[in-house]
């Protein structure tokens, strides 16, 4: 009982220091602005506002912004969990030349920072071949700029994935996968019907990273994206900084309100996720 | 049949609605802020009322955040797709015309009408004999300060400072310590970034000193006057009057808002942030004269529309630019923003004259200086922050500061 | 079997299947990945401001970061600095979240989605929060810290707690995140194990020490390798809070390389600083992992 005791206290100092800042931004979204710079800070406002949320919805559509985010994440978590883990089952299972070396560039490519290599990838984006209003030579229109599949693009494959994938792959019998050749399966059908299913947790997973990676993407968005109407989250909430400025209350309200979804989705998928993980071998 | 009749409708209707749409020449425009005030008049006004006077030409604006213009257009250029008029500060002119991404305006402008009216403002744009910029709104970095403050300490809230020393012996009674630390400083003053160098330059003007040699060969403010300068400028963030670094915002409220200072040099936009967070308190800011030690100077500078060279409707663009500069648009943008109007008819409109603060800003203008327009700028401004804040928090004397940031500037000049 | 007859890749010849498997990633990181970092590698021997043609100046960026340049070197300090400040903190304070929220006990999905939260919320606003924070004369921090008789302390604006303060910020967001991972490392432990521990009388110190720490080791390596690449790429934080500053001590590697590239339009010499970069973490990994399977023999 004492022990129950000591981690209930523990949890409870811990989700304090941990939840202040987030609890802050909850009470500071519902403060009149009369409440929110005031020293010594006031916890509580003296009333509840909804004006911040008025008004962060007022300045930007954040409805569309939010569909924009949910359908380019979801669109790349699809595309990421299909080839991560085509890869990632090769690397695993077969034995191939050149397969080491591949799968190790693969790996060190995550360590160049993204902004030395943006403009070669924004050039390719807007070159991209039959896209819009480009000819087969990438020539004449604007490529995948401004487009869903250009806000998808850098996203569509990690090195991170195809490595959490190969991880997973390990912890499946060789035994398992030979029995299916004898019994006259192809290898894809292997993959397909017999690895991808077992892959669930781990595909789980690797879909919980990919979306928030895109969700919080900020820097490619903006540098491709021209239309108002194609904006992410992210973008929209640049509309509450402005050069000399921060609109406090309109951004704590818009951040929450964007927030909170992801926050659900946590919240009803957390188990799955941690096995998810716990299944991946991340025990090598 | 009575489907392939409503196709050929359909398709005959489309074909009339679309043959205009193929007419029309479109201007993009990016718009450099984000405030809701700002994109709404822009939005819902001024483009509207432009679209409706030309039938032919559709503006499609776009808002992006001040912060993020520089890697957006960088990259929109390296990659060819530049708006066809954007907006960005004037110290912007110098490096995006040596790049030839940018289109001189002396032709448009001498067949303009309004030009006049600029003034020197159309000025603030200019590189090598050129020019390229027409300002929307300016701002400056003047004197701010508190007269509830000023009662308190028994100094005169009608006469603020004219020169350094009463500058300073203003600040040493403005002051409140609590132990050795300062809970309210006399006069805040930027020790880093843009401020930094914004306010100091200021100081050095009024010393007789400028920042480069006439030629721009070399770097100028390290002679005797500039030292002088930045041994003063350090000399009152002695933990007495001010603090070594600039006061913090807490959230939207700016410093003198918060009491956290006395005095501070800042451009119109703090203004509008007192307006929205602190209107109580904005009976009590009050703004002060350029200061005068060898000359009277004060720093300012303007935003405005440039025209990409990669525009294919450079005379749409053109159009655009005219309409957004013009008095109506520029009030209704000045007013949403809260700066300073570039056309000199727009001095008395009442939206400036109702507000003392902002008359004072406008007289300032009369001891105005702008920084220079070279292509290094943004380089050189960064390497004279750098080493100011050295001075500021003692890590070199002023005099090595300024002669390290002038050999570093003269390597790259 | 009707797999058989339908499936075209029976016909493939079957050393042609695992290339097959892994081409749409390899074409993918051919052109978004190896183009790109193989035009920027040519680039880091160039000056090129992005808008007008590239001109060749051999290893002289190179030369340049790593010989005279004093804010180059302050960099690298800081970026290591910040990587150890936060690499352990973040570890031990995930694995203890880890720990406590694997017990089985009322109410601990609230605490994880607690301790998760941070992990999903806007760099950005978190930035904002912190700033407020940390705020010297009215912010949260040192008000609390006065109740006590404490402070106030400069968090952002002292050159020498500003790094330190930005690792705390980094720590509370990130930890939530390995937290996860953590737990699904420990879940993967089979219990049997340690009630042969308490049989055999082990004190839960003991246990820890003996069977939880070794096991999980190789979930620690991989936190640090993931670790080490994005710490070391740090930007986002430092862009919104300090801006490098005061007096360079926030500047770090990433802060570094978007400064010359977007603020100073010198591709050249931000190419070249990313790939001393990836050395650096190349070098540092290769170590790691040859440590580890040391320690593991």
């Amino acid at each position: 009982m004492p022990r129950k005791i000591l981690i209930y206290t523990l949890l409870v100092c811990l989700a304090v220091l941990m939840g202040t800042p987030l609890a802050w931004m909850v009470l500071s979204s519902v403060k009149p602005n009369s409440d929110l710079f005031s020293y010594p800070p006031v916890w509580l406002p003296s009333r509840i506002t909804l004006e911040h949320y008025q008004h962060a919805f007022r300045a930007a559509p954040f409805a569309r912004y939010f569909a924009n985010s949910t359908l380019i994440s979801t669109a790349t978590v699809i595309v990421n969990c299909l080839f991560c883990s085509l890869a990632g089952y090769a690397f695993a299972k077969y034995e191939f030349r050149g397969r080491d070396l591949l799968f190790y560039a693969l790996i060190s490519t995550m360590m160049i920072p993204f902004h030395v290599i943006l403009i070669p990838v924004f050039i390719i984006a807007k070159r991209f071949p039959l896209t819009g209003g480009n000819n087969i030579f990438g020539a004449g229109g604007i490529g995948l700029l401004d487009s869903y599949p250009g806000l998808m693009l850098i996203h569509l494959m990690n090195a991170f994935g195809v490595f959490l994938m190969r991880q997973f792959f390990f912890s499946i019998p060789d035994d398992l996968l030979d029995s299916a050749r004898i019994d006259g399966a192809s290898e894809f059908g292997i993959y397909w019907k017999i690895v991808m299913p077992l892959a669930k947790p781990a595909l789980g997973t690797l879909a919980i990273f990919t979306f928030t990676g895109v969700w919080d993407d900020f820097l490619w968005p903006l540098v491709i994206i021209t239309s108002e109407d194609m904006r992410t989250v992210q973008l929209g909430l640049q509309v509450f900084q402005s050069q000399y400025s921060i609109q406090w209350g309109p951004l704590m309200a818009a951040t929450f309100a964007v927030t909170l979804p992801l926050i659900l989705v946590f919240v009803m998928g957390q188990r799955h996720f941690v096995e998810g993980i716990a299944t991946s071998g991340m025990k090598n | 049949m009575l489907r392939a009749r409503t196709i050929c409708c359909t398709l005959v209707l489309l074909l009339v609605l679309t043959i205009p749409a193929f007419a029309e020449t479109t201007v993009r425009i990016w718009f450099a802020d984000t405030a809701e005030p700002v994109m709404r008049v822009v939005r819902e006004s001024i483009v509207p009322e432009f679209e409706k006077a030309n039938p032919d030409i559709k503006l499609k604006v776009e808002f992006i955040p001040w912060g993020e213009l520089s890697p957006k257009l960088l990259t929109a250029f390296a990659g060819g797709v530049a708006p066809d008029v954007f907006m960005h500060g004037q110290a912007a002119t110098a490096g995006f015309a040596a790049a030839s991404q940018i289109e001189p305006l002396d032709d448009y402008i001498a067949q303009w009408s309004a030009a006049n009216d600029f003034g020197p403002t159309l000025n603030s744009g200019e590189y090598m004999g050129k020019k390229y910029l027409v300002p929307l709104y300016g701002s400056a970095n003047l004197l701010i300060y508190r007269t509830d403050f000023y009662e308190e300490a028994g100094l005169d809230p009608k006469l603020p400072p004219t020169n350094w020393e009463e500058l300073a012996s203003a600040g040493q009674k403005l002051a409140i310590k609590k132990g050795d630390r300062l809970v309210r400083e006399g006069i805040d003053l930027a020790s880093s970034g843009t401020n930094a160098q914004q306010t100091w330059t200021t100081f050095l003007w009024q010393n007789g000193g400028s920042l480069f040699s006439d030629d721009y060969a070399k770097a100028a403010f390290n002679d005797a006057k500039g030292v002088e300068t930045l041994e003063f400028y350090t000399g009152l963030m002695d933990g007495n009057i001010a603090d070594h670094q600039q006061a913090e915002a807490v959230g939207s409220l700016p410093p003198l808002a918060a009491g956290t200072v006395a005095m501070q040099f800042a451009g119109t936009e703090i203004l509008g942030n007192f307006k929205t967070y602190a209107p109580d308190k904005y009976p009590f800011v009050k703004v002060g004269v350029p200061l005068e030690q060898q000359e009277k100077a004060a720093w300012y500078s303007f935003a405005g529309l440039f025209l990409s060279r990669q525009s294919t409707n450079k005379d749409a663009a053109w159009k655009a630019i005219e309409h957004l500069t013009c008095k109506a648009s520029l009030e209704q943008i000045i007013q949403a923003v809260g700066g300073l109007p570039p056309r000199v008819s727009m001095q008395n409109a009442s939206f400036i004259q109702e507000d003392g603060n902002l008359v004072m800003f406008l007289k300032g203008m009369e001891a105005a200086r702008f920084n220079p327009n070279i292509p290094q700028w943004t380089k050189v401004r960064d390497i004279l922050a750098r080493h100011i804040e050295r001075a500021a928090f003692g890590v070199s004397t002023p005099e090595e500061a300024l002669s390290e940031a002038a050999a570093e500037v003269n390597r790259i000049l | 079997m009707s797999v058989r007859s339908t499936d075209p890749y029976r016909r493939l010849n079957p050393t042609a299947i695992p290339y097959l498997f892994i081409l749409p990633v390899i074409l993918f990181t051919v052109f978004f990945k190896f183009i790109p970092i193989g035009v920027s590698l040519l680039l880091s021997f160039t000056e090129y401001d992005m808008l007008s043609s590239p001109r060749w100046v051999g290893i002289a960026n190179y030369a340049y970061l790593l010989s005279d340049n004093d804010l180059f070197w302050t960099s690298l300090k800081n970026t290591a600095q910040y990587s150890l400040e936060v690499l352990p903190a973040n570890i031990a304070i995930s694995l203890l979240l880890a720990i406590l929220v694997n017990q089985e006990l009322k109410g601990v999905a609230f605490f994880r989605t607690v301790f998760y939260l941070p992990v999903v919320t806007s760099i950005i606003a978190v930035s904002m929060i912190w700033m407020w924070i940390y705020n010297y004369q009215v912010g949260l921090l040192n008000s609390i810290l006065g109740l006590f008789g404490l402070g106030p302390f400069d968090w952002l604006r002292n050159p020498k707690l500003a790094l330190h303060s930005l690792a705390i910020m980094r720590v509370w967001k990130g930890v939530g995140w390995n937290m996860v991972i953590y737990l699904a490392g420990l879940q993967g432990i089979p219990r049997y194990i340690y009630e042969a521990a308490t049989i055999d009388g082990a004190s839960a110190w003991t246990q820890f020490r003996r069977l939880t720490w070794p096991l999980l080791r190789p979930v620690t390596y991989y936190i640090i390798v993931m670790g080490l690449i994005s710490t070391f790429q740090s930007f986002g934080e430092i862009y919104a809070m300090t801006q490098g500053g005061p007096l360079d001590s926030t500047t770090t590697l990433g802060y570094l390389v978007y400064q010359q590239a977007f603020q100073y339009w010198e591709m050249g010499k931000a190419s070249a600083t990313a790939f001393i970069l990836f050395g650096v973490i190349f070098a540092l990994s290769i170590a790691q992992n040859k440590f580890v399977s040391a320690e593991m023999n």
